[in-house]
């Protein structure tokens, strides 16, 4: 494992360090400087991964009414025919079921390395300069940077944060753009599935924001900024690729909504997105039977798509 | 697909989990301290002071039973500051009741240590006695306050870093911690004389001249107190972190600083009679005197030579890393080490390069000149013995200790020299022996 942790650093600490160190001296040694416009620079460098995940998220919830469909018909009757069915169903829409991963899983090594980079960089004990010392490449420009300021704002980058306000902003964050990916439907679950389901994605959306957050609490500053800014980066990228059509308040919302009265219209659209000539998926006829628009399921509607009208403030009435 | 997408936000949920738990295992150790060791001699007794991360020990030459360690093992038994003793001592000669009485409080005074029964029995009699109300909640307080205070401060040293002070009369040893407090220690017993929270995590050492301490932290002040009281005498404010030792040279104190300045002070005032800020980085090296230079290597790869007079550059020499650790003077000729892993023997008047020796490994510790040669520790524990007029190295060089090596070699008696490791042994290395030979070690109490 030694020759694996010595090309981690080899190539990733170490270029990173080096990287942020010439950041910061040209942001006059403010180190959090250097991380904010590391951290948009990632954004921006993974935007491909990004948006393929945003495309695979609506994908996937498009495709919802034909998923709860199949559970409906194979699940505890014909598993493999289920799964046989499912896959195809992935292929027919393009879905793949990893696709929502590879952005988090790809951020993970920078996350590890960031953690590296800071405690290296940013040490506060001679050692870690000694460390540093054999760590930055041999040019004047960073080897002359040293020392760093470790202060940004309120916070020391090298230490927890105390004052919890990044713990608070980093989980925040985090909620507001898993919502964005996953949000709340606009129907209320009507089978026992939808309803797992819901509770289970609702339980997701609060638990991952937390556990952020409470690793915000223990991990240097520097990288809760990181994460923080990376999250705002998210949201702000989504909601211009969604063409700015985003229902803040269904995206705060902390309830499903009530189940319709029977034989009630839906209102079809997602959370986010409302009043939209959206491109709906073909229904099944279980979910026309039900008597639901896409069986409660939303609909992310693409940014490109155009409006039939403007709205502006709270949605009121029937579409 | 509702199964499938529960999965994403748990892989995403534990991803800084996963994370954490990676980076945890290549996070660099807190501070471990790399104090030189000093020997002074104790009532003809050769004594070598030896610090290992956050303990101080008061090793008897050869010897691996400590006369005393700092902070101690046992508290119960450790007294509180002689200072303390005297101001509780005053406060008993300021309580109104009678002579037999005080003596009695005073012993109890005497006793106090800093865990244990001693303190609650000094309160007690001081309630029990005559003395009114007031006074005697004002003693108890202060017994309380100062009992924290000591405790407090042995509680957690840190780490110890810089030069380990010992005052003229071979009385006093001073100790500056890695949490910003300075010790002043009796050498005979490891008891504390007094003790001064600067403020400031102290990298740097206690240089010791006249009766006068100097030392200076990373809130970039350098202070000056009385030797024997703890008396703050001045400070002066620097526009960066203090790590090095100040160094005294007849009335003035030459401190360096991470703003990349070496400032030239007035000894009994502490004001600035100049500053160099010609280095591009930071300075952690302790400056060296020798004649009308003073020589300071710095973070931009840089050794400078600097006119004491007025602080102007004579020259400077450049090297592929960091310079920290204090070069040495000899007969013209400067050397001085480098982060690069090489020694460079430098003309002291032009600056003009005589040889350079690449070691393989950083270089932080200080060398030293024993035995005819320079002996040089690099960080991957290899100790050269080099010519002074040629570099080359002594038949028998390298030799390895198999540690690591960051503190500042000593000179001992003779050809000795001292060398504490990051293990923790003490290691005596012979410089005059041909072929040189493995060093031997002591290892120091657990």
């Amino acid at each position: 494992m030694d020759w694996l942790f010595y090309l981690f650093h080899l190539l990733l600490v170490t270029p990173m360090t080096n990287v942020l160190v010439a950041m910061a001296r040209v942001f006059g040694g403010n180190f959090g400087v250097a991380i904010i416009v590391f951290t948009l620079a990632m954004r921006i460098i993974t935007w491909p991964m990004t948006s393929s995940q945003y495309k695979q998220s609506r994908a996937m919830q498009a495709i919802q009414p034909q998923m709860q469909e199949l559970q409906k018909k194979y699940k505890g009757k014909d598993p493999k025919k289920l799964q046989s069915e499912t896959m195809a169903l992935y292929k027919e829409a393009g879905v793949n079921p990893l696709g929502c991963l590879l952005p988090m899983v790809a951020q993970m090594p920078i996350w590890i390395a960031l953690y590296q980079v800071i405690r290296v960089a940013l040490g506060s004990t001679p050692e870690s300069y000694v460390s540093l010392s054999q760590t930055l490449y041999p040019f004047p420009y960073v080897h002359e940077a040293v020392p760093l300021s470790t202060h940004f704002l309120v916070w020391n980058l090298a230490q927890p944060d105390t004052t919890f306000l990044l713990p608070a902003i980093v989980a925040a964050s985090t909620y507001v753009q898993q919502k964005l990916i996953s949000p709340t439907p606009a129907t209320a679950a009507t089978t026992p599935q939808q309803q797992q389901q819901q509770q289970t994605q609702q339980m997701m959306s609060w638990m991952m924001p937390l556990m952020f957050g409470v690793f915000a609490l223990q991990v240097p500053a520097g990288l809760a900024l990181y994460w923080f800014i990376s999250a705002v980066a998210g949201i702000v990228m989504q909601y211009f690729y969604m063409g700015r059509t985003v229902d803040w308040r269904s995206i705060l919302s902390i309830s499903a909504p009530a189940a319709p009265a029977p034989g009630a219209k839906a209102r079809g659209a997602a959370a986010p997105v409302t009043g939209r000539d959206e491109k709906k998926p073909p229904k099944s006829a279980a979910a026309r039977d039900n008597g639901s628009a896409e069986s409660g399921e939303p609909v992310m509607i693409t940014g490109r798509q155009e409006s039939r009208r403007k709205r502006h403030g709270r949605r009121r009435g029937k579409r | 697909m509702g199964s499938r997408r529960n999965y994403a936000p748990l892989a995403v949920a534990a991803a800084p989990l996963l994370a954490l738990l990676a980076a945890g295992c290549g996070a660099p150790p807190g501070p471990e301290g790399w104090a030189a060791p000093n020997p002074v001699t104790v009532q003809s007794q050769q004594v070598i002071l030896v610090a290992h991360k956050s303990h101080l020990y008061a090793l008897p030459e050869g010897s691996s039973n400590a006369n005393w360690q700092f902070p101690p093992k046992d508290k119960s038994t450790y007294p509180v500051s002689e200072e303390a003793q005297q101001a509780l001592s005053s406060a008993v000669d300021a309580l109104d009741t009678d002579e037999a009485t005080r003596t009695q409080l005073k012993q109890k005074v005497r006793d106090l240590t800093l865990t244990g029964p001693s303190a609650g029995a000094l309160k007690d009699a001081v309630k029990a006695s005559s003395a009114p109300d007031n006074k005697k909640s004002d003693l108890t307080s202060a017994v309380d306050r100062i009992i924290k205070v000591e405790k407090d401060a042995l509680g957690k040293l840190q780490a110890i870093y810089g030069d380990i002070g010992v005052s003229s009369d071979s009385g006093t040893v001073f100790v500056a911690t890695f949490r910003g407090i300075v010790f002043a220690l009796d050498i005979q017993t490891g008891h504390a004389r007094w003790l001064r929270d600067t403020g400031g995590e102290l990298v740097g050492g206690v240089a010791v001249d006249g009766g006068v301490i100097y030392v200076g932290n990373k809130a970039e002040r350098v202070l000056a107190y009385d030797a024997a009281s703890g008396a703050a005498k001045w400070s002066f404010d620097a526009d960066g972190a203090i790590w090095a030792t100040p160094t005294v040279s007849g009335d003035v104190v030459y401190v360096t600083s991470l703003d990349g300045s070496l400032y030239q002070l007035d000894k009994a005032s502490g004001h600035k009679n100049w500053a160099f800020s010609g280095a591009q980085s930071g300075i952690a090296s302790r400056p060296v005197v020798d004649g009308s230079s003073v020589y300071v290597g710095a973070f931009d790869n840089r050794m400078y030579s600097i006119n004491t007079a007025d602080g102007s550059m004579n020259w400077s020499l450049k090297a592929d890393n960091w310079f920290w650790a204090t070069p040495v003077v000899r007969g013209g000729v400067v050397y001085a080490a480098s982060l690069d892993g090489k020694v460079y023997a430098v003309d002291a008047a032009s600056g003009g390069r005589k040889w350079a020796f690449d070691t393989g490994s950083p270089v932080r510790a200080a060398p030293v000149i024993a035995g005819d040669g320079l002996v040089v520790a690099s960080k991957d524990g290899h100790i050269n013995k080099l010519d002074l007029e040629t570099g080359e190295p002594a038949e028998g060089s390298p030799r390895s200790i198999g540690t690591k090596i960051l503190s500042d070699l000593v000179n001992g008696a003779g050809s000795l020299v001292y060398i504490s490791p990051a293990a923790a042994t003490l290691v005596e290395f012979d410089a005059s022996a041909v072929p040189l030979e493995q060093p031997g070690g002591t290892p120091l109490p657990q």
